[in-house]
């Protein structure tokens, strides 16, 4: 049963020289096809669902690309399909990623009466030269605008994206960009590490030597001094790039993190069937990624799929681990005993103490966490406490535990 | 070797698979009971001469194994044997062969291994045979282990009868091979057998010359019991099996019998032959192979190469047993987690009852813990060992560098033997330091015997002989420090000759040497269980290769981690691992997670076999980095 829907919305004006997100430039005339298309991806899985409508859906995600390149009406059908077939009620969370400049105060407001619950804006930095640097669409003034009338149009929540590691970027320019953040009165902000990433032209520039970028130490300033500043401010950090003041956390980001399922609707995006797969510990499935091909497959009255992966126990106990532990929550032992037939705290005694006396992790009655002062290195730690399950000794009861749970 | 390696996982139980222990046998045709119709012997060959296919091929002809059943290396039923393409274990097969001249024989085969570590092995399972088949590849023609594996048939005064292998090659000088044979090995080829165990070719011819040139076993059935154990190991279903040749007499199923070492008295609870899967008989008789079942659970009780004889009648002599097997190399194996200590004990012992060739004592090191000092007949063996006791027992371990056996001699006169590299005794107290030589002879072609020479003089050896087998093939013989060849000798002489080397050693005794103990210091603290022992004029660069190889195995951590290597108090080389001061991956959405849980699999990689020292992670690479340093 998926708890949430993420849309995919492959179209941007421009493209960013970091981003590998599937996304294309002047395919806008595409838009009504390719809702339509998406309409009908959404029919095919609900009639794939045994009931689709039975409980409301917890979250719905328009990510992209640029979603707000959409107009209100597509958006407005879509989520009526979405509704009759799966069920939205006052308790979804119905997110909508919007890129500075992209939209007016009507456009927001119009998004707002369709029922777009949270806004999560692509502002990225309050420096003009940082957004140069990164082939930003936008200035500064353009956020500062989008900010102001998404307020207005109070939205549930506001999140805002912040990026640090950028080439020429300084401490201090850091710590002004989380200032304007944590005071434009956003209360939800995701703080990302640049990434360089395959095929972009941003790995092409690195590799040619062209694109100095800041060393670990003044990276690990720069999220220390960001782990401070959202604490002193009120914001929890709930997960490892992510913050939000009480109650604004990312539903839809958590079903990721919690292993819940979701459907993943348009070109390129992922979705997952939790208890799905060969071993009933979950199937991760995958759309075909570029748009036309995407449109088309849909017209056949196929699932647009372009692969498909069932989880076998080990993958799904890592990704468990990797999902479960970046999060403030971390590892919950009794959902992790539901799914796996043991509770790895119990089994993994002394080699997670071990961990807790390194200072990596956390053990306590309810969860397994990384370590406050260990969230700098989660990567690590991940690691860590992975590998404790490939140990022979430790395999073998562990399948052993999950046999006959995967058998019933 | 029934059983092995089909031990049932760490505690996990199955019901449904019952263990299909004997078939009833299918009456006269195994009961051959004519002594004169008894042929024992033994496949011996150079690795990778086709021994493991012509024995494939016997058992194909003479039926017992049929088209459907047939797998290549049907007689390596251990999963690593496969694997690896080698034979570990002795093994051995009851065939019923109809000869030309119209009867029936029972030929017991006895496949053995070919590695030069396994060579007690080879010596075992030729004492219960007459005869063996001399395999030689037609195209490599004669190698090193040809020659070793002649030695241990002349020893034991068995018939040989050559064969050539693999004639339908392409390469094959079936003339010249004889001519080296004849020449060289000094076997008689008059009865040569031209064979490819691949087309099927001469696998007959094979047989028929078992039957008339191998003689029977002269053993007296009316005489006192008198059985030798081959082989002994544990099956966790059956208890002990003994492999044995029964010498006289006849040993029959509920016989009450004693152990001649330990006049422990036992009752024969089955018997059976393995044709080839196990197959019950009433009645081992003098000169037959066979598996004895006593319902011991003792490992200890069936000593290799004991005499096992009747209660009521005993003879009077015990047969002539076995050398005890030489443990060659020494390493430590550790748990990763020290709660696995008993298990592991648990797991030496019982893996001890199927390989009298390991010997193994509890040792303790400050930086790994409490853990075991294991000797082995050679880095194979060793690795055989480890990786056995990972699969089978699954246990995570940590194996430290293998070493050598070295002799200590101190002020006072006293000696020591040093099986690890942290019991060298203090400078002030040590009188001189003897490291182990052998005399290797190995068989190249003589283009390649300039690169042999160079390699053998950077490795300390000293020039013993040359003999030239044929215009093209030569065979060289070194005076070598063991420590330099065990390791990675074999592998730089494959690639310095293309691979067309081949080499034999033997222990020849101690030599006093200037050596030195080179110690490795992580973060301030020396490891034990990283020092070795080195030649004084290698430390210095030794010490630089370890510090920089050492750098590469060992992850970056959360703190900066220099790595020294000292000779006594004296740092002769160092290196810094710095600390990483951000490791976490920015993003995971939906998108992302299987392209992030990849990349966990591969940095995880080697995580779970490393050991904590002093908070610094040492995974298992870096404790063999020293047998890497040349990389």
């Amino acid at each position: 049963m998926a708890c949430g829907i993420y849309l995919h919305i492959p179209f941007c004006g421009r493209r960013c020289p970091y981003c590998d997100f599937n996304t294309y430039t002047g395919m806008e005339s595409l838009i009504p096809d390719y809702m339509q298309a998406v309409r009908a991806e959404l029919q095919l899985h609900a009639a794939q669902e045994p009931n689709p409508a039975g409980e409301p859906l917890r979250s719905i995600y328009f990510g992209g690309g640029t979603p707000s390149l959409l107009p209100p009406n597509e958006v407005g059908r879509t989520l009526e399909s979405i509704h009759k077939l799966y069920g939205i009620d006052d308790q979804t969370e119905i997110s909508f990623e919007v890129n500075p400049g992209t939209v007016d105060g009507a456009r927001l407001s119009a998004y707002r009466k369709l029922g777009i619950t949270r806004l999560s804006l692509g502002s990225q930095s309050f420096r003009d030269e940082q957004l140069a640097v990164l082939g930003r669409d936008h200035s500064v003034a353009q956020t500062r605008e989008t900010i102001e009338q998404a307020l207005k149009c109070d939205f549930r929540s506001l999140s805002v994206d912040l990026m640090y590691g950028v080439t020429g970027q300084q401490l201090c320019h850091w710590r002004a960009d989380l200032e304007q953040a944590l005071s434009c009165g956003a209360e939800h902000l995701s703080l990302y590490n640049l990434t360089i990433e395959e095929g972009t032209p941003y790995a092409r520039l690195r590799a040619e030597g062209k694109l100095p970028l800041p060393n670990e130490g003044l990276l690990r300033d720069m999220y220390i001094s960001a782990l401070e500043e959202t604490s002193a401010r009120g914001f929890e950090r709930y997960e490892v790039s992510n913050f939000a003041r009480t109650d604004h956390s990312c539903r839809h980001n958590r079903l990721y993190w919690e292993g819940r399922g979701w459907l993943g609707l348009g070109a390129g995006a992922h979705g997952f069937t939790a208890k799905g797969g060969a071993a009933g510990l979950g199937r991760r499935w995958w759309n075909l990624r570029l748009p036309r091909k995407y449109m088309s497959a849909v017209k056949t009255g196929h699932l647009p799929w372009a692969g498909s992966e069932d989880l076998d126990l080990r993958a799904a106990i890592d990704e468990e681990l990797l999902l479960s532990l970046r999060t403030r929550r971390g590892l919950r032992r009794e959902r992790f005993a539901e799914r796996f037939g043991f509770d790895p705290a119990v089994l993994l005694k002394n080699s997670l103490k071990e961990l807790s006396e390194e200072a990596l992790i956390q053990v306590d009655s309810q969860a397994i966490r990384v370590s406050e002062g260990s969230v700098i290195i989660t990567d690590y730690a991940v690691q860590r406490v992975a590998s404790l399950f490939d140990r022979r000794s430790v395999w073998a009861i562990v399948s052993q535990h999950a046999e006959p749970r995967r058998a019933g | 070797m029934f059983g092995a390696g089909r031990r049932p996982r760490f505690g996990v139980s199955s019901p449904q698979r019952s263990y299909r222990l004997f078939r009833s046998a299918p009456g006269s045709e195994l009961a051959l009971d004519k002594q004169r119709h008894i042929r024992n012997f033994a496949i011996i060959a150079h690795v990778d001469h086709g021994k493991s296919t012509l024995a494939d091929r016997m058992l194909e002809v003479t039926g017992l194994v049929g088209d459907r059943e047939m797998k290549d290396q049907y007689l390596d039923s251990m999963e690593l044997e496969r694997e690896r393409g080698i034979t570990i274990k002795a093994n051995t097969v009851r065939l019923t062969y109809q000869a030309k001249d119209g009867e029936h024989y029972q030929l017991n085969l006895i496949d053995t291994p070919g590695h030069v570590d396994f060579a007690y092995e080879v010596s075992r399972s030729l004492a219960a045979c007459e005869g063996v088949l001399l395999v030689v590849d037609a195209a490599q023609g004669v190698e090193a282990q040809t020659l070793a594996n002649v030695y241990l048939a002349l020893e034991n005064d068995l018939e040989m009868i050559p064969v050539l292998n693999k004639v339908d090659l392409p390469g094959a000088e079936p003339e010249l091979v004889r001519e080296q044979i004849e020449d060289h090995v000094g076997v008689d080829c008059s009865h040569l057998v031209l064979a490819s165990a691949k087309t099927g070719l001469g696998v007959e011819e094979c047989l028929e010359a078992v039957v008339k040139q191998i003689p029977p076993p002269s053993g007296v059935l009316e005489a006192p019991l008198q059985v030798l154990i081959i082989d002994s190991w544990y099956d966790s279903y059956l208890g002990v099996v003994c492999l044995v040749r029964v010498v006289h007499g006849v040993l029959a199923k509920r016989q009450k019998i004693m152990m001649m070492s330990t006049r422990n008295q036992w009752e024969v609870s089955s018997l059976a032959v393995k044709a080839p899967s196990p197959v019950e008989v009433a009645e081992l008789r003098a000169g037959e192979v066979g598996l004895l079942i006593t319902g011991i659970k003792d490992i200890a009780e069936t000593r290799v190469g004991d005499t096992v004889t009747s209660a009521l009648h005993p003879c009077e002599d015990v047969l002539d047993g076995f050398k005890d097997p030489q443990q060659m190399v020494y390493a430590g194996l550790f748990p990763i987690d020290p709660s696995d200590y008993d298990a592991l004990r648990d797991a030496l012992s019982k893996l001890a009852l199927n390989d009298a060739a390991f010997s193994w004592q509890p040792e303790t090191s400050e930086a790994l813990g409490f853990g075991f000092r294991c000797g082995f007949l050679g880095l194979l063996h060793m690795e055989i060992v480890q990786e056995r006791l990972e699969r089978e027992y699954q246990l995570d371990l940590i194996t430290t560098a293998p070493n050598v056996v070295y002799q200590a001699r101190l002020k006072d006169g006293s000696e020591e033997v040093i099986r690890r590299p942290s019991d060298v005794p203090d400078p002030l107290k040590l009188q001189d330091l003897s490291e182990p030589r052998v005399m290797a002879r190995i068989h190249v072609p003589n283009d390649h015997v300039g690169s042999v020479i160079k390699l053998c003089e950077e490795k300390r050896g000293r020039q013993s002989g040359m003999e030239y087998l044929s215009s093209t093939k030569v065979v060289v013989e070194y005076d070598l420090p063991f420590a330099e060849i065990v390791f990675d000798f074999y592998d730089k002489l494959k690639s310095c000759t293309r691979g067309y080397a081949s080499l034999d050693y033997e222990f020849t005794g101690y030599e006093v040497a200037p050596l030195v103990k080179l110690d490795v210091l992580v973060r301030g603290n020396p490891v034990d269980a990283l020092s070795l022992i080195c030649h004084r004029d290698r430390a210095q660069t030794t010490g630089q290769k370890l510090t920089t190889k050492l750098k590469e195995f060992i992850p970056r951590q959360m703190y900066e981690v220099p790595i020294q290597a000292a000779i006594g108090k004296k740092v002769v080389a160092r290196t810094n691992i710095k600390a990483f001061r951000k490791n976490v991956t920015a993003k995971c959405y939906g998108g992302d997670i299987s392209r992030k849980r990849k990349l966990l699999e591969k940095q995880k990689k080697g995580k779970a076999r490393m050991k904590l020292v002093g908070n610094v992670e040492i995974p298992q690479e870096a404790f063999f980095a020293v047998l890497r340093i040349d990389e």
